[in-house]
This record gives structure tokens, sequence and C-alpha cells, in this order.
């Protein structure tokens, strides 16, 4: 663990707590995006090199969840997590997306769903319903989802692929697919262009551009 | 509900750990990162908490109340965009997490119902459909305020008990929502959804047997 911080000119008086761990490289625009951080495992999260939480995004995770991001992935969007979300390398989150490994509405009977709901207004700290019902989550490396769109618990976005804007998917999304409409369809493939050489490349690119210019 | 002094102080501590403070009328959310304050025109029971006057930022409401919340709700980032003859209502036992409500005359919400991010409940269209009717629209909102709008249509939405609204679903303009309903993330309502039904995609339709 490493200690609680601020973040240099936050707008926002959170700190970034001490179950956080950031590569090097790894960005927060403000400790507002975590104010719904609830983690009490060893990590709660862990940022990939270069990886960046920004804008509105909101990473809300439960105390006994866990969310990782790989190198290079960004996040504007919505993570609710009360068990594990795991992002790969060179993702992309974008604004209004949602991902979640908890939202059980459908599995569950309304006696259940009354149970949740009241169980969560009993405590002042007001966690989000249901959580012991989550099934993680999995975004394979290169994933794109799209803006408005939402990934429902237990689904692995396999490597590569495109969740189209406002696209809602709750079973698996093969490899190198575009997934869009309602009901989500496969829409499209995609090369496997994204290949250790590519990304030496973009990488080799993304430094020597870094060197060149003033930092800031 | 009463409070010893100490429930009172432990509710404080515990408010300062999880960001969440009772709603009080003309209050100030303490700590919070938001210029706007609580109205005075809100009426909240005990143990309905929220976690920055944010929410408040786009209520105009003159009516009183103009939301009305019963006991132990969660009201974490939800927008109340409420005009000036615009009331919200709303039940006991609600969890509301960044989603927005857009009301113009009235929407009314029951008791344990479940509004994940992003979804959007409105009563009204905003603006005429009729293309004349938007020109003059477009010029009064060029002109920041200074002019009025054109009328458009405004009809009540009503949502019953127990009801779970998915991620960025959209409920539309004069619908009504049975109790135990579902309704899936994305989803776009636009019809009347009966009680107990599980509704998906836009335009939304059943997709559980009755």
């Amino acid at each position: 663990m490493t200690r609680a911080r601020q973040i240099p000119g936050d707008w926002f008086h959170g700190v970034i707590p001490e179950n956080i761990v950031c590569a090097p490289g790894s960005h927060i625009d403000s400790s507002y995006n975590l104010v719904g951080f609830r983690s009490q495992k060893d990590p709660g999260l862990t940022l990939g090199a270069w990886s960046a939480v920004f804008g509105a995004a909101q990473i809300i995770v439960g105390p006994d969840g866990q969310v990782t991001f790989g190198p290079y992935s960004g996040i504007t969007g919505t993570l609710i997590c009360a068990k594990s979300i795991d992002i790969g390398a060179h993702c992309m989150m974008a604004w209004a997306s949602v991902v979640t490994d908890c939202w059980p509405a459908a599995d569950t009977s309304l006696e259940e769903r009354r149970a949740a709901i009241c169980l969560s207004s009993a405590s002042p700290l007001r966690a989000v319903p249901l959580a012991a019902k989550a099934e993680p989550v999995v975004l394979e490396d290169s994933v794109w989802i799209g803006f408005g769109a939402v990934v429902l618990p237990g689904v692995r976005v396999g490597r590569g692929s495109i969740v189209g804007a406002r696209t809602v998917v709750g079973e698996d999304v093969p490899p190198y697919s575009i997934v869009a409409g309602s009901p989500p369809r496969i829409v499209g493939k995609l090369a496997q262009t994204d290949t250790p050489e590519a990304r030496q490349a973009a990488l080799a690119r993304a430094d020597a551009a870094a060197t060149s210019q003033p930092e800031g | 509900m009463n409070d010893s002094p100490s429930d009172v102080l432990s509710r404080q501590q515990l408010g300062a750990a999880s960001g969440y403070y009772q709603l009080v009328p003309g209050g100030l959310v303490p700590g919070d990162w938001s210029k706007y304050k609580i109205p005075e025109n809100v009426a909240a029971g005990d143990g309905t908490l929220i976690n920055t006057a944010q929410c408040f930022a786009h209520f105009r409401s003159t009516m009183s109340p103009g939301l009305e919340a019963g006991r132990n709700c969660t009201f974490s980032a939800v927008s109340f965009n409420v005009e000036k003859q615009g009331v919200i209502q709303i039940g006991d036992d609600c969890f509301f997490s960044q989603g927005f409500l857009i009301a113009t005359q009235r929407i009314t919400i029951g008791s344990r119902v479940y509004l994940a991010s992003g979804a959007t409940v409105v009563d009204s269209d905003f603006h005429p459909l009729d293309p004349g009717e938007r020109l003059w629209d477009t010029a009064a909102l060029a002109r920041g305020g200074q002019l009025s709008f054109a009328p458009f249509r405004s009809r009540p939405v009503e949502i019953g008990d127990d009801v779970w609204i998915g991620f960025n679903a959209t409920i539309l303009k004069g619908v009504s929502i049975g109790n135990g309903a579902i309704i899936d993330p994305g989803a776009v309502v636009s019809r009347d959804v009966a009680a107990g039904a599980r509704v998906a995609g836009n335009p939304a339709v059943v997709t559980n047997s009755p």
C-alpha cells in the first residue's frame, strides 16, 4: 500500500486512497473521479503505466471490489465494481459509458430487490444495492467502449473489439468485432493489426514526441 | 426518528466518511464542492441523504414543495432539473445515482426505486415539434432568456414502487410504470409499462412472459 495523497492543484478536496496503485505515467484528473471508491482490498485499484482517469469518469467500487487498468488505457465513463473489473491495455471507455459487474435486476425476484435496496438505505454508507450478486467483467486489450454504451456483469469483451455508441452488451463479445444496435449484433469485423510490432512503433512515436516537447 | 446528540454526531462523522448528509431545505452539504445551496422549497424525510447540492443546479421550481422525498433515500449526484411549475415527488428507500430527472409539470416516483447511472426521466418534449414554432424557440435560445419560449407538450410521468431503471435508460413523457417493473439498461420507454414487466430496446418492448 502507498500513502493517501492529494493531486497537486486538484479542484476537489479529496485524496487518492492508499490502496490505489499508480504505475509510472498514470494520470488521475481529480480525486472527485474517485469519490465513490470504497474498496478495502489491497490494492483496490491498479492503474497501469500511462493509463488515465479523466473528465467526468467515476470509479465506484464497493468494499470488496478490485479494478485493474492495463497500460495506456483511458476512461472517461463510469465503472461500478462490487467484485472485479479488469481492463486490458490500450483500452478506451468513452463519456457516459458504463461498465459494471453488478446489475442483477433481471435475475432477482421482487423480494430480493426490495430487500437489497432497503439494506442499502439502512447503512449511512449507502452502498450500491445487490453487490453480492456481482459477476466479474473483463475488457481485453485494445477494446473501445463507445459513448453511452453499457457493458453488463459477467461479460468478456474480446481483444480489439468496439462496442458501438449507446450499445448495451450483456453477452461476451468475440475479438476484433464491432457490436452495435438494439438488441446488440456484430455489424463488422476488424483486422488484427494491433501486433507487438505495431505497438512498439506506436510507443516509440509517443516517446519521441514526449522528449521533443516541453513537459506540461 | 428522535436522535440523541450522540446519534447526530455519529451520523455527521459517518457523513464525513461516506460523503452523504441529510437533505435539509435551505441547507448546505458539508464540504460540498458545489456553489449551490439546497433550495428552501425542498422537503425530505429522515434518512434521505445527498452528497452534493449540485443536484439542484437546474432546480427552478417555485412550487411548495418543488421536490418532496420520503425517508431513507440516497441521492448521489442526481440532477433534479425542475421548471417553475414543476414538482418531483419521491417515496421512501429510493437509490438514485448519477441520473437525471427533468420535470416541467410532474414526476411521481414510488418507494424502493433504483435509478442507475445515466438514466433519464423527462415529462416533456422540451421544444415544440412544429418547425415554424421551433424557429421562434431557436431565436429565443439565442437571446438567452429574454424572449419567452414557444409552448411544448408535457405529460406527467408516474413510476411505481420497486421499479429498477437501468443504466442510460430513458423514460419519456406521459409514461406510467407499474410496480416491480424492470427497465433494462439503454431502454427508451415511450409507452406505459405494466406492473412486473421487463422492457428493453428502443423503443422499449416487453421481454418477459406475462
